[in-house]
């Protein structure tokens, strides 16, 4: 649709959206999602505004779009994870609607499986995503979110994986004290680990990663 | 003569791709699912 000039116009994207509307949840080609998802993030992300990033009136757009029909199905997932991909940067609107879409997507079933796990790592390590490439605080406090919520369920094991790598990345990759733990990071940390009021085998896991790399750590840490 | 002016062109090709489209989309709607041939002209519209 209009690739000649490499752009999608509003009134194409509508008409984009309105058909998938129309096909939501059908046995359609494969090629489909992939055609969807690229062509409204060209939409979002190719226009002379805000090339290249989600500005506000973007994420209204997506937003309201995406939530017309009361649901996000597998092809508005595919776009969204598209343009988390794509964008060199995105509003916080448009971060915030992306983290709190795929935690209610992630724990419908309770648990963490491989595919989600993809997910979210295709999630906080985007460009686009809150923290750009690098984890940040609302990543890093959406993780423990989700691992609150799975905490002792048969999750993959990558799940761990994953949740130790981001979190000793957001604690200790960081331009105040990099490779140390201060008293602000130690004060998150207790707080965030202690939530529910346990420390599971992932958060145990995350501790003993960042106590082993780090190169000084607060007396506050302690605690734990 | 009547000069055709970038806005006016860009105006009768926008119609004529949502003309286009919206016999598309019918095409589409008519068995309800997106085929692999649909998507090609999507494409090429």
């Amino acid at each position: 649709m209009q690739y000649e000039d490499g752009k999608i116009d509003r009134e194409e994207a509508d008409f984009l959206f309105e058909l998938n509307d129309a096909v939501s949840g059908k046995d359609n080609h494969y090629s489909w999602k992939d055609f969807f998802a690229k062509a409204i993030t060209d939409h979002v992300l190719k226009d002379d505004k805000s090339y290249g990033t989600v500005d506000d009136e973007e994420a209204d757009y997506l937003i309201s779009r995406i939530q017309k029909d009361g649901k996000i199905d597998e092809v508005e997932q595919a776009l969204l994870l598209k343009i988390i991909d794509k964008a060199k940067g995105t509003c916080d609107k448009f971060q915030d609607f992306v983290l709190s879409s795929f935690k209610t997507l992630i724990l419908e079933d309770g648990v963490i499986d491989a595919a989600e796990v993809k997910t979210i790592k295709s999630i906080i390590y985007g460009a686009g995503g809150a923290g750009g490439v690098k984890v940040d605080v609302k990543e890093a406090e959406w993780l423990f979110e989700l691992n609150d919520a799975v905490s002792g369920k048969a999750n993959h094991e990558s799940w761990k994986a994953l949740m130790v790598e981001a979190i000793t990345k957001y604690v200790l990759e960081d331009e105040t004290s990099p490779n140390e733990v201060d008293d602000a990071e130690a004060d998150w940390l207790v707080a965030k680990i202690m939530k529910d009021g346990t420390m599971d085998e992932v958060e145990k896991a995350i501790l003993e990663n960042i106590k082993a790399k780090a190169t000084k750590i607060s007396s506050k840490l302690d605690t734990l | 003569m009547h000069i055709i002016n970038s806005s006016d062109f860009k105006q009768t090709k926008n119609k004529k791709t949502m003309s286009n489209l919206d016999e598309l989309k019918t095409s589409i709607l008519a068995d309800g699912i997106i085929d692999a041939d649909e998507v090609r002209k999507l494409n090429a519209v």
